[in-house]
């Protein structure tokens, strides 16, 4: 049996319905189509390396492909050596030496030097400690700056909501 | 457009959305120029840019958002009370249409939203559920709640600000 709550309810859905359903389509904006065949000419003229991947010329796409698995291969034999972190240290300081390069070649032999001395000197438990206090810190800047902006620069707070 | 403005309530980002829109159509312009559902591609596809668009608005914005966490902005009035106001007497249709799309652009998107995905996309409640991944439980009651507050906003009391 129907309730008086429930007959209420039935009204409003019909009425609501009436009212919306009722509604006619609108308009779009005059400029939406001259805005669209705007950005159809500014795309069809941008550089190669601002389009998708799939757009790119065969050859960029397979040096990309190539670029891409060797510096995947040098990551993963750095991390996977147990110093691998002074291996690309030797290849640049070599190479700078090559290129004759000295000032350089010599920073990076004593980058070496201090590096390879500091992990020695370091338990690696420190080192997971030492990121766990960098990411817990930013997530506390992060945090106070929220609460900073909402509590004290947040002001007059309108809602759109209903009127009455 | 219709779709975009109904769900975003703003005019500058249904504008938005609907250029990206007619961007993708223009990509896939061979394989709808064919098709008989050419409509029915373009409103799908607005009215997902459009639920994207909203997600990702208010996923930014939940830690520095202005917006109170509240899911309306005050009381609402029982059924009984609603109904016994006059809605929309006495105005013309042009005046009518503007107060109505006004008073849904005015209602919080948590009701606004499914209401313009039951009314106008002809969605049915699991299918909305689906679209905004929420249970059809609240679904069902988002709606219920914006029926009531619509209904508030078209009474006499919320005309008086706009005559």
């Amino acid at each position: 049996m129907m309730t008086q709550h429930d007959h209420g309810d039935a009204q409003l859905i019909a009425r609501v319905e009436r009212v919306l359903r009722a509604q006619p389509l609108q308009k779009a904006p005059p400029d939406l189509i001259e805005k669209v065949y705007q950005q159809l000419a500014l795309n069809a003229v941008r550089p190669w390396w601002q389009r998708s991947y799939a757009t790119w010329p065969a050859a960029t796409r397979a040096v990309f492909v190539l670029t891409s698995l060797t510096a995947a291969r040098i990551v993963y034999w750095v991390l996977s050596s147990p110093h691998g972190y002074e291996a690309p240290l030797r290849v640049m300081t070599q190479l700078s030496a090559r290129l004759w390069w000295d000032g350089v070649s010599r920073g990076l032999g004593r980058g070496q030097v201090l590096l390879h001395a500091l992990c020695a000197a370091l338990p690696t438990a420190w080192w997971y400690v030492g990121a766990a206090v960098l990411m817990g810190s930013y997530i506390v800047c992060v945090g106070c700056g929220a609460l900073v902006y909402r509590s004290m620069v947040r002001s007059t707070v309108t809602y759109e909501g209903c009127l009455l | 457009m219709t779709t975009a403005l109904r769900l975003l309530a703003d005019q500058q980002q249904a504008q938005d959305v609907a250029q990206n829109v007619f961007l993708r159509a223009y990509t896939h312009f061979e394989m709808l120029s064919q098709s008989a559902s050419a409509g029915g591609w373009l409103k799908t596809v607005t009215r997902n840019e459009c639920l994207n668009h909203l997600t990702r608005h208010r996923k930014r914005w939940r830690l520095f958002s202005d917006y109170p966490q509240t899911e309306h902005g005050g009381p609402e009035l029982p059924v009984e009370a609603v109904l016994d106001q006059t809605w929309l007497d006495g105005m013309d249709d042009a005046r009518r249409e503007a107060h109505v799309e006004r008073a849904l652009a005015a209602l919080p998107q948590a009701f606004r939203v499914p209401l313009v995905l039951f009314y106008f996309e002809d969605l049915a409640y699991a299918e909305i559920a689906q679209q905004l991944q929420c249970s059809l439980a609240k679904v069902k009651t988002d709606i219920h709640r914006g029926r009531l507050l619509l209904a508030q906003q078209l009474g006499p009391k919320a005309r008086e600000l706009y005559t």
